[in-house]
């Protein structure tokens, strides 16, 4: 067992809200973000909605920016920005608390898409695609597309914004990117790199290419309603969310020094591959019972102190069984008293960032003692049979719990949250 | 960031010399660059770029079948066939579990094949056409070409061929990205958490669209020729290895962002090469042999000279460079260096390279350097400023 590392500030930008305490508030209520796209012209896309950030929301998020960072072209970018400088304030975190070369920035995002318009523009009915002319006129590029915008621009914004000249990462494992993150954010505390680090994830994938993404490969819901059921027997697929979630972590020496009062410790991380198919999780769950199993023994727990999981719970046919049987694997008879319950049904699937509101979600829960509903699971399925808290937000002791992140390819993330000391 | 020193038992390299690290080193001793005018036709609306490309590879050869080649670009292949040659090398105990195998990976930014998205968009009245796209346009395009959108798809192939279910992370973009990859790799077999693990780095596939990524990023044409390639080192559990077989030792690494309020690029690499010599137990006058970034770019070149001169003062190790060779391979470049490290230390033997022409390092203008070399600092450069220094000691 290892040090535990304080979780100190959060940040979170959905389609709940822009700060945690409306999206925390929405949640327990079980308010759904999921609404019809109003961002572009979705009349023809066979999806009924997403997990949108309005676009009221968005223009306060530029207001508040510092004037540099205000006209980022990446929805990600300013949801990670805005979010980044709620959890710095959170935290009361102010300038000279810490050293620049012991802060650290981890976060968990996509490699960017491209923009429809980035090959419209360019098309050449005779030849395909004029490359010649493409080269010359760059600047005209789709400001929040593919050609403009790195991966790592979040993160190294924030590390100009916030002066965090430590160990940096972005990491791009596919929906395990934002779990991933934080866990290396935790590492990278204990093992001494660092005494305070920024991470998450963020992600938008809420535009027509990436819409197309989920459509052909199957994921996406096509109900007519924008909703989103995990684990029900009539789930249909996932519903896309956007948005970011970013935490500051910190040593329990560094955090103590300024006073400052944790949420909770993140005290276990757990990463593994199914090593299966590109495209289908484990059919036994192998790898998530890995990033499970690993989480508790990394912070010396037992499936006896855990009481909450929140799982990455997509809504998609392959997704809930399997990790239904995960979580029933690794905690034995205890599974039927966990209370498990889904995020995503609320606030859609945040893609390389959903691993990171959940993560927001869980260290609440842990420091509330309250787990908020799955939403929309009307129909129980037999092969999803734990309790996934479909009445409502259910207070209950929660000295422990656990958040999952499952990525397409096979990569898997599990973090473990407990209540500080 | 301090862990033991680890042993490196493998590698596996894919350059634009072929594959392999002997052809590579050839190259490398001979001074003979691999960049060449890339005449490529697709290119020919850019400023006038050379490139060191690798040579195709059959996705058959390296494991694939059909349908999985579908969706891998040819950064995948390339990192599949490192990985198939470190195997090869030295194949995982048979006793060992799968979950105790680790993977990281730092990849650039890749491209899925343009034909399906540009079949199924056209524009009307100058606006992209959504009603067509998704009504019918959509249709057009193979379910799977969505997988070429991600890195982490070549990643996980790689790990469904070779069963490893350990931890794992891919990183993104440029030399940070590697440089992180292969220290948490260090950190998963240092600490226990793994008993094998491998970390690969690879590059980008040069073409219009890695042009214009860079192009908008800043970094080309500034930074000179570009390279492919994709090098894969494989750690063992310092318990476990067998030192007769060790190839080198990673012993130290630390990375730090460059900041203008903190003394910019130079303070950095100041600082990363310091901090790496820290966490390696060593003083700048125990390093026998500097891998330089050296990307050519003034700016870079002068802040990473000028932090040469504050660590070393007066000591002169051997210097070596591999951007002249092999050019830029970015995401490839720390693992190309590394590996191209151990083998100057094993050889005790430095190429000739425009590093030795510098008076910050030892002369070699009158041919290879030939010493006792026993560590080795590489120094890299990622984007954004963030600065990373690797020690690696000799082997067996």
């Amino acid at each position: 067992m290892s040090a535990p590392v304080f979780i100190t500030g959060l940040g979170m930008v959905t389609s709940l809200g822009a700060d945690v305490e409306t999206c925390w508030r929405c949640a327990l209520a079980g308010e759904s973000g999921l609404a019809p796209i109003q961002s572009f012209d979705a009349q023809a896309l066979p999806v009924a909605g997403a997990g949108e950030v309005s676009e009221e929301t968005l223009r306060a998020i530029r207001e508040r920016l510092p004037e540099e960072y205000a006209g980022e072209g990446e929805r990600r970018v300013l949801f990670a920005l805005d979010a980044a400088q709620n959890a710095v304030a959170d935290a009361g975190m102010r300038p000279g608390d810490y050293a620049p070369e012991r802060a650290g920035v981890v976060m968990g995002t996509g490699l960017s898409s491209y923009r429809l318009e980035d090959f419209a523009a360019w098309a050449d009915p005779e030849n395909g695609f004029d490359a010649a002319r493409f080269a010359r006129e760059l600047e005209a590029t789709h400001a929040s597309g593919y050609f403009n915008n790195p991966p790592e621009r979040a993160t190294s914004l924030m590390a100009e914004w916030f002066e965090l000249a430590g160990p940096t990462g972005t990491i791009t494992s596919a929906c395990a990117a934002a779990g991933q993150a934080i866990g290396l954010g935790m590492r990278m505390i204990r093992r001494g790199e660092a005494d305070v680090v920024l991470c998450g994830g963020a992600d938008s994938m809420i535009h027509p290419v990436g819409m197309a993404v989920f459509l052909l490969l199957g994921a996406a819901s096509k109900s007519k309603d924008p909703i989103c059921r995990p684990f029900d027997r009539k789930r249909s697929g996932l519903a896309v969310g956007e948005g970011a979630g970013v935490v500051v972590l910190e040593s329990e020496t560094h955090a103590r020094a300024r006073g400052a009062a944790p949420y909770a410790a993140l005290s276990g991380y757990g990463a593994s591959m199914d090593a299966h198919q590109v495209t289908a999780p484990h059919p036994a769950g192998r790898g998530a019972v890995r990033s499970m199993s690993e989480a508790m023994e990394d912070a010396g727990l037992g499936p006896d102190d855990i009481t909450y999981v929140n799982a990455h719970g997509t809504g998609t046919k392959l997704n809930d069984p399997v990790e239904t049987g995960a979580i029933r694997e690794v905690f034995g008879a205890r599974a039927d008293s966990l209370a498990v319950s889904s995020s995503k049904s609320m606030i859609g699937h945040l893609i390389a960032a959903c691993g990171a509101p959940e993560f927001i979600f869980t260290a609440l829960s842990v420091a509330r003692d309250i787990v908020h509903p799955t939403t929309c699971l009307e129909n129980p399925d037999p092969k999803c049979d734990l309790d996934y808290v479909a009445e409502g937000a259910r207070e209950m002791p929660v000295p422990a719990a656990i958040t999952n992140s499952f990525g397409f390819g096979g990569q898997n993330a599990t973090l473990l949250v407990r209540k500080a000391a | 960031m301090n862990f033991p020193p680890i042993p490196i038992t493998g590698v596996g390299l894919v350059t634009a010399a072929g594959r392999g690290v002997e052809p590579a080193w050839e190259a490398l001793c001979a001074g003979r660059s691999l960049l060449a005018s890339d005449a490529d036709p697709e290119l020919a609306g850019f400023p006038p770029i050379e490139t060191a490309r690798c040579a195709r590879i059959d996705p058959e050869s390296v494991g694939t079948d059909r349908r999985a080649a579908r969706i891998m670009g040819r950064h995948t292949h390339m990192l599949l066939a490192a990985v198939q040659d470190v195997m090869a090398d030295a194949p995982a105990d048979p006793e060992m579990a799968e979950e105790e195998i680790a993977f990281f990976a730092g990849m650039d930014s890749v491209d899925p094949g343009r034909d399906d998205l540009l079949g199924a968009v056209r524009e009307s009245e100058g606006r992209v056409d959504l009603e067509h796209f998704f009504s019918e346009g959509m249709d057009s395009i193979h379910p799977l070409w969505v997988l070429g959108m991600l890195n982490a798809i070549g990643f996980s192939q790689a790990a469904i061929q070779h069963r490893w279910r350990g931890e794992n992370a891919v990183f993104s973009a440029g030399a940070e990205a590697t440089a992180r990859a292969i220290c948490e790799a260090a950190d998963s077999v240092g600490s226990g958490k793994a008993r094998l693990a491998l970390c690969a780095g690879v590059s980008g596939v040069v073409s219009a669209r890695m042009l214009a990524r860079a192009v908008r990023r800043g970094v080309w044409p500034q930074a000179g020729g570009l390279g492919e390639g994709a090098g894969v080192i494989r750690l063992n559990s310092p318990e476990g290895a067998d030192t007769s077989k060790v190839l080198g030792w990673l012993k130290g690494h630390c990375s730090v962002r460059a900041l203008e309020k903190r003394g910019g690029l130079a303070r950095a690499v100041q600082e990363s090469a310091r901090g790496a010599l820290v966490s390696a137990g060593l003083k700048p006058e125990d390093v026998d042999l500097l891998v330089i970034h050296g990307e050519g770019e003034s700016r870079a070149d002068n802040a990473e000279a000028e932090a040469i001169s504050s660590v070393f003062g007066h000591h002169k190790p051997w210097g070596l460079a591999t951007k002249g060779v092999f050019g830029h391979l970015w995401g490839g470049s720390p693992a190309l260096d590394l590996i191209m490290a151990m083998k100057a230390l094993a050889e005790g033997a430095t190429p000739p390279s425009s590093a030795a022409e510098d008076e910050l390092f030892r002369d070699t203008t009158d041919g290879s350097g030939r010493d006792e070399l026993n560590n080795a600092l590489v120094l890299l450069q990622g984007f954004d400023g963030v600065c990373s220094g690797l020690v690696v000691g000799k082997g067996a």
